[in-house]
């Protein structure tokens, strides 16, 4: 269904190559995963299967691409017939006002009767599993809602090929192995190709008929899961997973689990690890965060806080009371919809609650912004919003310089620094990638040395290696900085945050300890992924009150 | 200040699917009522005409069955109405003294409330889908009446980083105005996301596209026409 041969594309701007002498087909049916690093050339890849390319990337492009029978370089206005494609951000891919209007857009571009068009939405919103979003308005719709509409919008098409970029990045595990459910009942039932980009290979790879590595715009490997073994996975420079670092920190890498399949790694490591455990070491630890609890000043309080957005029904926010002290690092943990933003926007005052009160810094934020500025650092989801000179180091010199920091040059160069953005000093802002956005946002946001740093969802777009670098950045700051971080990674969470308030449907449903908490709550119930040393402790040491949080502390804790 | 009045703006151009009499309405009745309340507001000259005027929003939200539809509105408004009247009565050329001056400010700022109340509801209450398709019965460019859509569906999320990033500047002690650096940014980036989902659902592919979404009820949007004829008749007896 999709043949791509010796194809190579520069952008009119670059001097290099993105893609180079790409090879691959997939067949009717198949599921097809690309992985690689951020930057590797997946999206790239994608906007030329989608017929984007020349038409609105302009660039020098040479090869053959095929989908269905259409000629993708020669024909790109046909591929809409055969193919459908999914992209990483919901929000943007709606185009009208209500679910229906939006299923059955598609269809109508294509001047079918009224009858078939509305057979049509009904199959694609039922196989989304989403029937009762149809008589939703599209602003209505949570992320996870998004992605189904946007999906049914692109199958209401019935495309014989169905392409996805990232399309897990902004939704929780739970929603995210329902997509991919659905993609893979699709292939099965269906016999729809998928063709998936992803930089996290664990969301995927169970459902994977087939995975392409890409990195630097060429394919280094590409062949079943299956194949894949951890050796192999070891040299290849794509984003590598949780599991091999656990059995790497085990010192149980030898030549026969090095053989093994990266499919099988689970078993390896449940094999592996032995199974008793001092628990003493944690019982400490959990003791020593409550001993500390109430000994500082408060800097985020909130009593009673609700918040209802306009023109919707229910309120996001439900009674949220909140003390959040002087060097705490604060994890606010949820699902999609559960109001982790919402709740993070009234910190920083961009919403009023519709009830209660929120005092940051001792003052209220929605009326008194001027006077916690430079003293809250905020990075928002998207980091673009927040730049506003051509260069890096400009952009960060220039908040130096309104924020009054002394030496605010050499603030600059140490803010980089610490961000690792000093290499890409000179770049302009808008060709760096997602991550590298998202350090230099962060660099704005600490170069004024802030008592408290807020961010929105900062692993959104990030591969693991990436989120890795953005972890012991982050551990640096918060030394000095009270954090308080939306998300819904724990892994991220539990490997900074001290505290944790789990928040679904808008309400704090546990609030505590780090450690204790994600022991006691069962946050694998809400969605959340748990990371895998967790899991791992969870299920050796059934009802353990505490455990390690990372791979280290897991190895530490296994008894010799 | 200027966080507030976006913020108002922001939920006063969100559209609303809760089921009325004004989001039922017929897509023609409610152009046509809105037409002739525009032609209405225009030769109204008193006070008392006024008032009666604005009778009509307060009438259209008591058919929404939500008052907040009206003060929400209200919210939106009120910072530019009141810079109207302000100015009207300060530069009159009777001088701001005369009672005369205020009485033709507070005249032309509760005409102007009335016409813009009046949209403002019919707005949050109308499918963009509906009038995009009897737009195009009329005959106007399949790309004119998209854009129509588009407009409705892009402002609130415009206006919604235009908050995230006005906030996220003034807590890094910039102006105001250096919003829209990112703001534009980002609105572009968005846009062409947008077209390009447009261009992968194949739009503009065919000049005939079928519309699934009724044009509305006609016994509800006689109740909207009726209501505005019996406004000017009100007006007119007076």
């Amino acid at each position: 269904m999709i043949r791509i041969e010796n194809l190579w594309f520069k952008y009119s701007e670059g001097r290099k190559w993105v893609l180079k002498n790409i090879n691959f087909r997939v067949n009717r049916g198949e599921f097809v995963v690309i992985v690689g690093p951020n930057g590797s050339g997946k999206s790239t890849l994608i906007r030329i299967l989608a017929g984007l390319v020349p038409k609105f990337y302009h660039g020098e492009i040479k090869g053959n691409v095929i989908v269905g029978n259409i000629n993708v370089l020669r024909n790109p206005e046909e591929v809409f017939k055969v193919a459908g494609f999914l992209f990483e951000d919901p929000e943007v891919q709606l185009v009208t006002t209500t679910v229906r209007d939006e299923v059955s857009f598609g269809p109508s571009n294509l001047g079918l009767n009224k009858d078939e068009i509305e057979k049509r939405v009904k199959w694609a919103l039922e196989v989304v599993r989403g029937k009762i979003l149809e008589e939703r308005s599209n602003f209505e719709l949570s992320l996870g809602e998004m992605q189904k509409v946007v999906l049914a919008s692109i199958l209401s098409l019935k495309p014989k090929v169905l392409v996805l970029d990232e399309p897990s990045v902004f939704l929780e595990t739970k929603t995210v192995s329902e997509l991919y459910t659905i993609l893979k009942d699709l292939a099965v039932n269906e016999h729809v190709t998928i063709l998936a980009v992803e930089h996290d290979l664990n969301k995927v790879i169970e459902y994977a008929d087939k995975l392409i590595v890409l990195d630097e715009g060429e394919i280094i490997w590409q062949g079943k899961p299956e194949d894949l073994t951890v050796d192999m996975m070891q040299m290849l420079p794509m984003p590598q997973l949780e599991l091999i670092d656990l059995v790497k920190q085990l010192r149980n890498m030898n030549e026969h689990v090095l053989k093994e399949s990266i499919v099988k790694l689970h078993e390896i490591v449940e094999y592996i690890s032995p199974k008793t455990m001092n628990l003493r070491f944690f019982k400490e630890h959990c003791e020593t965060e409550i001993h500390n609890e109430n000994l500082r000043d408060t800097i985020v309080e909130m009593e009673n806080v609700w918040f209802k957005y306009p023109r919707t029904l229910t309120y996001a926010i439900k009674n949220i009371n909140l003390k959040i002290s002087l060097g705490d690092s604060i994890g606010i943990l949820g699902p999609n919809g559960s109001g982790k933003s919402t709740l993070i926007k009234m910190m920083v005052g961009i919403l009023k609650p519709t009830h209660g009160l929120i005092r940051v810094l001792g003052v209220k934020p929605f009326k008194s912004r001027s006077k916690v500025a430079g003293k809250i650092g905020y990075v928002p989801q998207n980091p673009t919003l927040t730049f506003t000179s051509p260069t890096v180091f400009s952009e960060v010199y220039n908040v130096a310089k309104r924020l009054n920091v002394p030496n605010a040059a050499e603030s600059t160069e140490k803010a980089l620094e610490t961000m690792g953005l000093t290499e890409y000093r000179d770049y302009k802002v808008l060709k760096l990638s997602y991550g590298l956005r998202r350090r230099l946002s962060i660099a704005t946001a600490v170069v004024g040395k802030p008592r408290l740093l807020i961010l929105d969802e900062p692993t959104t777009y990030l591969d693991y290696r990436s989120k890795r670098k953005l972890i012991k950045t982050l551990e640096r700051i918060k030394k000095n900085t009270t954090l308080i971080i939306a998300s819904q990674d724990l892994d991220l969470i539990v490997k900074l945050c001290n505290k944790i308030a789990l928040l679904a449907n808008g309400s704090i449903v546990a609030y505590g300890g780090t450690r204790k908490l994600v022991y006691s709550e069962n946050i694998k119930d809400l969605g959340i992924e748990e990371p895998l040393v967790i899991k791992l402790s969870k299920k050796f040491f059934k009802n353990i009150k505490y455990g390690p949080l990372t791979i280290e502390e897991f190895e530490k804790a296994m008894a010799k | 200040m200027i966080l507030w009045i976006i913020d108002k703006i922001r939920i006063a151009l969100t559209f609303s699917k809760e089921k009325n009499i004004i989001s039922n309405a017929h897509i023609v009745f409610k152009i046509v009522s809105t037409i002739i309340f525009f032609a209405i507001a225009i030769t109204v000259r008193g006070l008392t005409d006024a008032l009666i005027l604005l009778s009509y929003p307060v009438i259209l939200t008591c058919l929404t069955r939500k008052a907040k539809v009206l003060f929400e509105s209200l919210q939106a408004i009120i910072l530019p109405i009141s810079l109207l009247f302000f100015f009207t009565w300060l530069l009159s050329p009777e001088g701001p003294l005369s009672m005369y001056a205020a009485i033709r400010a507070a005249t032309i700022s509760l005409r102007i409330s009335a016409l813009a109340l009046t949209l403002l509801i019919i707005f949050s209450f109308t499918n963009p889908v509906s009038l995009s398709a009897f737009l195009e019965k009329c005959r106007l460019p399949l790309t004119l009446t998209q854009s129509i859509i588009l407009t409705w569906r892009l402002i609130p999320l415009v206006l919604k980083d235009f908050l995230e990033a006005l906030a996220s500047l003034k807590l890094r002690k910039y102006p105001t105005w250096k919003t829209l650096i990112p703001l534009t940014v980002v609105s572009m980036e968005k846009a062409l996301r947008t077209s390009e989902t447009l261009y992968i659902k194949g739009f503009g592919w065919s000049k005939k596209r079928t519309y699934v979404t009724p044009l509305g009820n006609v016994k509800d949007g006689l109740i909207m026409l009726g209501l505005v004829m019996l406004i000017s008749l009100t007006l007119f007896i007076l």
